[in-house]
């Protein structure tokens, strides 16, 4: 079976960075599994799931990437792929959506996101927006979570109660399901 | 992954447009229940609904916290008690109306409907006890809700039934004086009643349903309004085609929520999933209100011209966005007008646009017909009676369900306010004109036939 490894890189955005590294990938006879983008505001990172030939390591690939694409400003990395986890280990969990509302505040993401870390609670999804209509002046943090399902929904919710009185913010923990179903046909 | 826009937009609807499931309905069948001996019966009633419902009401509030969707009631309707209790007379069915009281303050709910009965075509022994125990039931119970269907598109209003319901209307009020009346505020008059309403003051469960169900009565007028205020903003000059269509997405939406809460809660109850009635049931909240939804589409208020026509626009939408929404849909499904639940139509009535009469034409396109509709505690018999029949022709002609919910309020005139309190919110006593020429026409008695369903142009 092909190794395989995740490639990361990082720059800012403008129109020919995936060409140009799928372009090193496939001269090193790399086969791209699995990809994603994302730019925020100026800056992109794109993440490549990649099988390796048997003659290249993940070491020769990142040498062979900085090269290629450092003198482009744009900066990667490479990191073995893990082994999946059997099934039987795979703790079983229910999607939740948390949304924090209010004031830019320094430290209020790791606030939160300590108290998920504590509660073994996954951030599968963060994103940020500067106010709305109904929410004008304030920013809005939507982290989309995997909670542990034999966690109490009540201990997390109490414990992001406690964030949203001392830092006077608006906390909402609502089942995923309830967005998907109202939204979307 | 969620979009941003799906995120914000459903928090908007939950946290500044009043959006909740109005109720959660669980229907217990109580024919298992019947005996000859009265005391038997009770006992059956009060064991059956404290076992199914004890959960029922923290399994709500829960499910509603995983959801962040508030579950504003929860309730429970049973099988019409004239037919649980046919044998009995009307003392025994006040006691079985107590037992129901108990049973629903144990299990921790705030109304319990089905104290009900079916006499369309006329009254059997059991109809006959129940229409006169109602008065002293509502009067001896907080609970309890009480329903009486008096005509169908199919059989015809049955005139007896009406004007010993106008009987039971004033001596209920009489009985509850204390509370302005309040007894009536738990006793609807129908046509053509659906089995499944989950909203009280109807809901009862019917004949033709299951042993237990849950059904789901939805709301979100303010949703509603503040999605056609957003659309006005951007184009003020939005035709009627587009409104609706804005109409219909909302709706849409407002019911998705409660079929889903319904089917998790039916789920951990481990009974059927019976219907959503995709209301628009207005609360005494201000940015809660069916009324402020005419305001936004241009009319200065609720019962000026053009009310009827728009009113018909918002039930047809709320009733396809809705339909399309669930795969049941049921119970009374469309806009409610009641005056003293909906802050916006007890001031039009204060204002002056909104009289009984216009409130009766506009029943002929909502979705249930005169509802909490205070009126003057002097007001006769004979004429409570004519108005019910007035509302009952509007069902059995057009082929729908209408309602009337009206209160005569001892010791008050038109124009006076009368508080109810909670949901049942406040409201001007509606003034009536020629209070009493109906005399004649209603002692007449017997049925007026049903109309024919064909030739119907």
């Amino acid at each position: 079976m092909c190794a395989q490894v995740a490639v990361t890189v990082l720059g800012t955005d403008r129109p020919g960075i995936v060409c140009e590294v799928a372009s090193l990938l496939a001269d090193n006879d790399c086969t791209i599994d699995d990809l994603t983008q994302t730019v925020l505001q100026d800056e992109f990172a794109g993440i490549f799931l990649v099988s390796l030939p048997q003659c290249v390591t993940a070491d020769q690939l990142m040498e062979t990437l900085s090269n290629g694409l450092s003198p482009l400003g744009i900066h990667p990395y490479v990191k073995p792929v893990e082994p999946k986890e059997s099934p039987d280990t795979i703790q079983a969990v229910e999607p939740f959506v948390v949304v924090c509302i209010g004031d830019d505040q320094v430290g209020l993401i790791a606030a939160v996101t300590c108290q998920m870390k504590r509660m073994q609670v996954n951030i599968t999804n963060i994103s940020s927006v500067n106010g709305s209509s109904s929410f004008p002046n304030q920013v809005i943090t939507i982290f989309e979570v995997d909670v542990p399902a034999d966690l109490e929904l009540q201990a997390l919710t109490t414990a992001l109660c406690r964030i949203e009185e001392q830092r006077k913010i608006q906390i909402t923990v609502q089942h995923k399901k309830i967005f998907e179903d109202i939204c979307r046909l | 992954m969620l979009s941003e826009r799906e995120v914000i937009s459903t928090l908007e609807m939950v946290k500044n447009e009043n959006l909740d499931v109005r109720t959660v309905t669980l229907g217990i069948s109580l024919f298992d229940c019947v005996s000859h001996d009265p005391s038997q019966v009770r006992a059956a009633i009060r064991e059956k609904i404290v076992r199914i419902g004890s959960d029922f009401v923290a399994m709500c509030n829960r499910i509603g916290a995983t959801y962040g969707i508030p579950v504003v009631n929860k309730r429970i309707a049973v099988s019409p008690i004239a037919v649980v209790g046919a044998p009995f007379a009307a003392e025994d069915l006040v006691r079985l109306a107590q037992t129901l009281d108990q049973a629903a303050q144990e299990v921790g709910i705030d109304f319990i409907g089905g104290f009900s009965a079916l006499v369309e075509k006329g009254a059997a022994r059991g109809d006959t006890s129940l229409m006169q125990a109602i008065p002293e039931a509502l009067h001896s119970t907080q609970r309890v809700c009480a329903s009486v269907n008096v005509a169908s598109s199919k059989s015809g209003i049955n005139m007896d039934a009406v004007w010993t319901m106008g009987q039971v209307i004033k001596e209920t009020a009489r009985l509850t004086a204390d509370q302005d009346g309040l007894g009536c505020a738990k006793l609807c008059v129908f046509a053509n009643i659906p089995e499944d309403i989950p909203f009280m003051a109807g809901a009862y469960l019917g004949t033709g349903e299951p042993d237990t169900v849950i059904n789901v009565g939805v709301s979100g007028p303010g949703v509603v309004k503040k999605a056609i205020d957003r659309a006005l903003a951007h184009d003020p000059t939005l035709p009627f085609d587009r409104l609706s269509e804005i109409i219909k997405r909302t709706a849409y939406k407002v019911t998705r929520v409660g079929e889903l809460i319904g089917r998790e809660v039916a789920l951990e109850l481990g009974v059927p999933f019976g219907i959503v009635d995709l209301s628009l049931a207005p609360t005494p909240n201000v940015g809660d209100s069916v009324g402020e939804i005419f305001q936004s589409m241009g009319l200065e208020g609720i019962g000026v011209p053009g009310s009827t026509a728009l009113l018909a626009l918002l039930n047809d939408a709320v009733k396809k966005g809705g339909a399309f929404a669930s795969s049941h849909v049921g119970g009374l499904s469309g806009a409610f007008i009641p005056v003293s639940e909906d802050v916006n139509i007890a001031q039009a009535v204060a204002q002056g646009c909104l009289c009984l009469e216009k409130l009766e034409a506009m029943t002929c396109v909502c979705s249930v017909g005169l509802d909490m509709v205070p009126i003057p505690g002097a007001t006769s018999t004979e004429t409570i009676a004519a108005i019910i029949a007035d509302e009952m022709a509007i069902g059995v002609i057009n082929k729908k369900t209408t309602a009337a919910r009206i209160i005569p309020v001892p010791g008050k005139e038109a124009g006076q306010e009368v508080e109810f309190g909670g949901l049942l919110g406040r409201a001007p006593i509606i003034a009536l004109r020629h209070m009493q020429g109906s005399s004649g026409f209603i002692r007449h008695g017997g049925r007026i036939p049903a109309p024919l369903h064909s030739l119907v142009n």
